[in-house]
């Protein structure tokens, strides 16, 4: 139809806004639409043409304004509406593949979360393993002391004085608002502010005594608040969590929260996370209710972070805040059910969970949930230690069933049906989760029963996701709040930059990974490449990356980026491995933890495999025993040693020569063997390095054009935190 | 569904994955997106002939009803190229030295064809176009060479 200025215009619903998926939010969250507006084409299409004119009046006043050449003839109009519709066409694909490399980040970074859970819970499935096959090791398993655990929160032993700057900040008990405020203002500034290690034992000593005393199943109720708010995952945002705190005020009688755990690793500041929370929780008893995650535990933290950020934070004290920490880890309670009606657990639900079951159960057992429990003589209940087990690991699934998690390597997958007939049976009307990131924060499944709430923004990367909160009214009706903080940061960029910063951090953490496999890479390469020319097809290329790395990805997209610089027929592979070995990449492989550096940190988990080898509680192992455990170190130990080199490795750790490995001998061998590792590692780079430059080009312009990008855009300036700088948006209750 | 090739069924999967769910595939208001992250480049008009709706949960695609869709938008031939669109533009170029005045080109886009909105125009110009001058010019041709630019998503 034609309009008053001359131009066609096509009718009907051309120039509805687009469904969100095309714009910002990487929507894989199915029911919220944040965005669905159709104003009618005419009103809209007159408005903002006026708009955009008034604009351009207002920006360059009067004399600046040229009136606007419009095409004369009808063919002229026709050529000018075909020019619009290239144009615009392709700016739909522009974003369409914006949001398809979004999607691909997304994918790398979930599938390396879930790759290295599944290391970890390799550790619980070899324990459950050794018990299976060592009965007489399940009585006695576990030779942790429970004495020295209660002793730990009264001892007054002298700390050690820190290195640098301590502040002057003091805390005591009873915790009042006032303390929180100052250890807000302490832990809000990027020089790493430190209280005296003296304040942080007490803050953990007090909310482990505290604690101690809740119930397995915290009882929340809205009847004096009439509402009550709940925050997912936080892993060491403490933006995020002040973010949460500025909005939504500090808890109070009228106000409570509930946290539903993984506070730490990962992000930077999870000990000061986890202390402000604690201190809340003593400050205001009745209205923080603090819920146990699978990363509340020390096997978790020595692999991802945590555990190394108190040893950087507290060099001299860490071991014994560290054990402080593992104290009150096992007095968290395991979920909360609020007003009777909505459970509110870490992770999910089996087909056998029994919240009756987990009412009664001893949670203190379990220091660690990777490892057996405590068990004080007593015959260990491997059903019991399975229902922990569900309830911090398990993922909701579409399709129906209860199947074992394969992917985190731990807990289930549990399907709508799993979800109605548990609901029913315990007489609730929906739960509430953490345990995945969403790209929106939030997620609701299994027809609105099953609600995900994620509170970490920018979890993977600046920009990779926003984080949201829960508030509940007194009918429990749910409103979300979806924010991300460090805004500013964001908003300098465009979206196509943003989608460039997510991009090259998930490729750093994806080449670190594969840097594992270095040597096996190379091998397989050239296997399909007999005339050592550096060329293979890309369906070789693909296919060696799957196998070797063993994460299913799209590595066809990733080609490029992965080996930069080479055409779509073929792949020069060198590139590929040359990556690998670029500054970049080395810097962050240095920086993280791998799973033996985790495994040997975890000096605990050492004692527990050697106490359960020995069989026969001598305090030694023999040869006979460890035989009998190789068969299945070797089905469970990443790295594949041969039963004849591990029997070597025995007699190895047989210092003495006596015969017999004790415990001390033990540990030492899997120190000298992690140094030789790591001297192995740095032979291997200095090797590559020489004949690499002797016999093949250096690194090619292209990869080191490639490295230098994801250089800049992983740099990470730290600043003092600013709740106030987020963006944040309600979305009203869709049900 | 014989005629696409096996590594392009590959990425189809990929994006169904993606985009969709296990088992009912995707939403039929995703199909346009569907179909550009595969290196095609439909018409609003295309994607609403091939059976793409305009809300949510009105119809699901599943892979094998889409395959068809995916070759048939593949042999639609693309309508005008790099060439004819510059001289479109020319038609906006007074001064014949290769710039326009930036607002005819956001009237364009907002108000002929297959408009786009104000976000989307300025998500465009924010990644594409260069500022404009004092005059409110801008060069036309460099900021379509940067349209057309984006790496493919799959090859």
């Amino acid at each position: 139809m034609l309009c008053s200025c001359g131009c066609l215009q096509k009718a009907g619903g051309g120039g509805k806004r687009r469904s969100s998926s095309s714009v910002e939010d990487a929507s894989s969250s199915r029911m919220s639409e944040l965005e669905s507006n159709s104003r009618p084409q005419t009103t809209e299409a007159a408005s903002t043409r006026t708009s955009s004119l008034l604009q351009l009046f207002h920006r360059k006043g009067p004399k600046c304004f040229r009136k606007p050449q419009r095409p004369k003839s009808p063919m002229q109009a026709e050529k000018t509406i075909r020019a619009a519709i290239f144009i615009q066409k392709w700016y739909r694909q522009h974003q369409a593949r914006q949001e398809m490399r979004k999607r691909c980040n997304w994918q790398i970074f979930q599938n390396l979360e879930y790759a290295s859970e599944q290391d970890q819970a390799e550790l619980y499935k070899f324990f459950h393993e050794l018990i299976k096959h060592m009965p007489q090791a399940a009585g006695t398993g576990n030779k942790s002391p429970t004495s020295t655990c209660t002793a730990l929160l009264e001892e007054s032993e002298a700390l050690m004085e820190e290195v640098g700057d301590i502040v002057s900040t003091k805390v005591e008990i009873p915790i009042m608002k006032s303390h929180i405020d100052l250890l807000i203002d302490v832990f809000r500034k990027k020089r790493s502010n430190r209280l005296h290690p003296k304040y942080v034992v007490l803050i953990l000593r007090e909310a482990a005594k505290s604690l101690k005393e809740m119930p397995n199943l915290s009882m929340v109720s809205t009847a004096v608040s009439q509402q009550v708010t709940v925050c997912g995952d936080l892993h060491g945002k403490l933006d995020d969590l002040l973010v949460v705190l500025c909005k939504n005020g500090l808890p109070s009688t009228s106000n409570p929260y509930v946290f539903n755990g993984d506070f730490v690793d990962r992000g930077k500041k999870g000990l000061e996370v986890l202390l402000l929370l604690l201190s809340l929780y003593l400050a205001f008893p009745n209205a923080v209710f603090l819920n146990r995650g699978n990363h509340e535990d020390s096997v978790m933290n020595a692999r991802y972070g945590f555990s190394r950020e108190v040893e950087r934070k507290y060099p001299r004290n860490y071991k014994r805040l560290l054990r402080l920490i593992d104290e009150v880890y096992r007095w968290l309670p395991l979920g909360s059910i609020i007003n009777n009606r909505v459970l509110i657990v870490h992770g999910g639900f089996s087909d056998n969970t029994d919240l009756d079951l987990i009412k009664s159960i001893d949670r203190s057992k379990y220091v660690s949930i990777l490892r057996p429990p405590l068990t004080e003589g007593q015959p260990l209940d491997k059903a019991e230690w399975q229902q922990i087990f569900d309830i911090m690991w398990s993922d909701p699934q579409s399709v129906p069933g209860c199947i074992p998690n394969t992917l985190r390597g731990a807990g289930v997958w549990f399907g709508p049906d799993t979800t109605e007939k548990f609901l029913e049976r315990h007489r609730l009307s929906y739960m509430i989760r953490s345990h995945e990131c969403k790209p929106n924060g939030h997620e609701f499944t299994h027809d609105n029963k099953v609600i995900t709430i994620f509170s970490a923004s920018n979890y993977y990367a600046l920009g990779s996701n926003k984080g949201a909160y829960i508030r509940l009214n007194n009918q429990l009706v749910p409103r979300f709040v979806q924010y991300i903080s460090a805004a500013s940061q964001a908003k300098k960029l465009t979206f196509k930059q943003r989608v460039g910063i997510v991009e090259s951090a998930a490729l750093k953490e994806l080449a670190v990974k594969m840097r594992e496999y270095r040597d096996e890479l190379e091998t397989e390469f050239k296997k399909y490449d007999p005339d050592d020319k550096g060329y293979i097809t890309i369906s070789k290329w693909c296919y060696v990356m799957e196998k070797v790395t063993k994460l299913g990805l799209p590595w066809r997209l990733l080609r490029e980026k992965l080996a930069p610089g080479t055409d779509s027929k073929s792949v020069n592979y060198f590139r590929t491995l040359d990556l690998l070995d670029t500054d970049v990449i080395l810097e962050a492989e240095a920086d993280g933890t791998s799973v033996m550096d985790a495994l040997y940190a975890n000096k605990t988990s050492l004692e527990t495999i050697f106490n359960i080898i020995d069989a026969d509680k001598s305090g030694e192992i023999t040869l006979d025993e460890f035989e009998k455990a190789i068969d299945l170190l070797d089905a469970h130990m990443p790295g594949d040693t041969s039963k004849s080199e591990m029997l070597e490795k025995c007699r190895m750790m047989d210092l003495n020569g006596d015969g017999k490995v004790d415990l001390n001998e033990f540990l030492e061998a899997f120190r000298l063997s992690d140094i030789h590792r790591k001297q192995q590692q740095e032979a291997d780079i200095r090797k590559r390095s020489t004949t690499r430059s002797s016999i093949n080009q250096p690194p090619s312009d292209s990869v080191t054009k490639l490295a230098n990008i994801i250089s800049k855009n992983t740099l990470i300036i730290e600043q003092d935190i600013d709740p106030m700088d987020c963006e944040s948006k309600i979305i009203e209750p869709t049900k | 569904m014989a005629d696409v090739p096996k590594r392009e069924v590959e990425n189809v999967e990929f994006v169904f994955e993606v985009m969709g769910s296990p088992g009912e595939g995707i939403d039929a208001v995703d199909l346009g997106d569907a179909l550009r992250a595969l290196n095609l480049n439909p018409t609003l008009a295309l994607i609403e002939k091939m059976g793409g709706t305009k809300k949510r949960n009105e119809k699901k695609i599943k892979l094998d009803e889409f395959l068809p869709i995916y070759s048939q938008v593949k042999k639609e031939k693309e309508q005008g190229c790099y060439e004819d669109f510059i001289e479109c533009l020319k038609l906006y170029d007074k001064e014949e030295n290769g710039t326009m005045l930036l607002a005819e080109l956001q009237h364009a886009l907002l108000a002929l064809g297959e408009n786009l909105d104000d976000e989307q125009v300025e998500t465009l110009f924010a990644d594409c176009m260069d500022p404009e001058d004092d005059e409110g010019m801008i060069p036309y041709s460099q900021f379509i060479q940067r349209l057309m630019s984006d790496p493919v998503v799959f090859d």
